[in-house]
């Protein structure tokens, strides 16, 4: 079962694609939370990256950029999708989108 | 040399000079017409290299040839004030929004992996300089590096724990 806090990532690594760098999966998460919310910090979600790399939600590969420095980048792996469709399901089965659109509407 | 730009001396003060009252405010010169406008006040401040209150009166009175009346006037004092305060604001948000990549995360976390981070703050750094300022940016950096350096050694805490458990549940078995 994915925290909420995975799953905002998964969704956010799936959004920026594949071999994704965490700048870029950060500034997804960033853009997609309402102004006036307390965006989660970037140091968190790095982190939480690693532990769900470990974890196999997430391939991580290291690439060379052009200054020469080694790139973290993270795929979400099948896993991570599988993961994420559950969730997603969980929620529908609860409801919770039908909410956050009555929210919204 | 003030005085020479101000087109006028001091001679042409009404009383003694009591030291209180700045020097370019004792030179009236009542032939420029102009009002004191805010769009001026930045070219009254403009090419000193250290912008002070005093520096940019004194500034203002060359350009506006004001009297010492005028120059006294609280409304154009508390204007330079304010553009003043800008301009300091404007270049110390120039000065300090370059990213400045913090030693700590480098003494703290493995080479290879402070790289990572470093090159991820300096992409994350210009969005916060840009939403929240160069001097709140400066305070999330340091957050974010404080919480890198805690994430790094709690994932190491973890993983660490995770094996020990492990050992203990076959040595248990």
């Amino acid at each position: 079962m994915l925290g909420k806090l995975e799953e905002e990532v998964l969704l956010a690594a799936l959004q920026a694609g594949d071999g994704a760098l965490p700048s870029e999966i950060y500034a997804r998460m960033e853009a997609a939370s309402a102004p006036a919310r307390k965006v989660v910090a970037f140091g968190a979600v790095y982190t939480t990256l690693g532990r769900m790399a470990a974890k196999g939600l997430l391939t991580e590969k290291n690439r060379a950029d052009g200054a020469n420095r080694i790139r973290r980048t993270f795929t979400v792996s099948a896993l991570g999708s599988r993961a994420l469709a559950e969730s997603m399901n969980r929620i529908r089965a609860l409801g919770g989108f039908a909410l956050a659109g009555a929210a919204h509407g | 040399m003030a005085s020479d730009r101000g087109g006028g001396t001091s001679q042409s003060c009404s009383g003694p000079s009591t030291g209180l009252v700045p020097s370019w405010a004792e030179d009236p010169n009542p032939a420029d017409p102009d009002p004191i406008l805010p769009a001026n006040l930045d070219r009254a401040i403009v090419g000193q290299g250290d912008v002070t209150e005093a520096g940019a009166l004194d500034g203002l009175a060359r350009l506006k040839h004001l009297s010492q009346k005028e120059a006294l006037d609280s409304k154009a004092i508390l204007l330079v004030l304010l553009a003043v305060a800008v301009v300091r604001a404007s270049r110390k948000s120039r000065s300090t929004a370059a990213y400045r990549p913090s030693f700590i995360l480098d003494m703290l976390v493995p080479y290879d992996r402070a790289q990572d981070m470093h090159a991820n703050l300096a992409e994350l750094y210009p969005v916060w300089v840009s939403r929240h300022g160069a001097r709140r940016a400066e305070w999330i950096h340091r957050t974010q590096v404080a919480l890198l350096i805690g994430g790094t050694w709690w994932e190491k805490l973890l993983s660490t724990g995770e094996r020990l458990l492990k050992v203990a549940r076959l040595i248990g078995s």
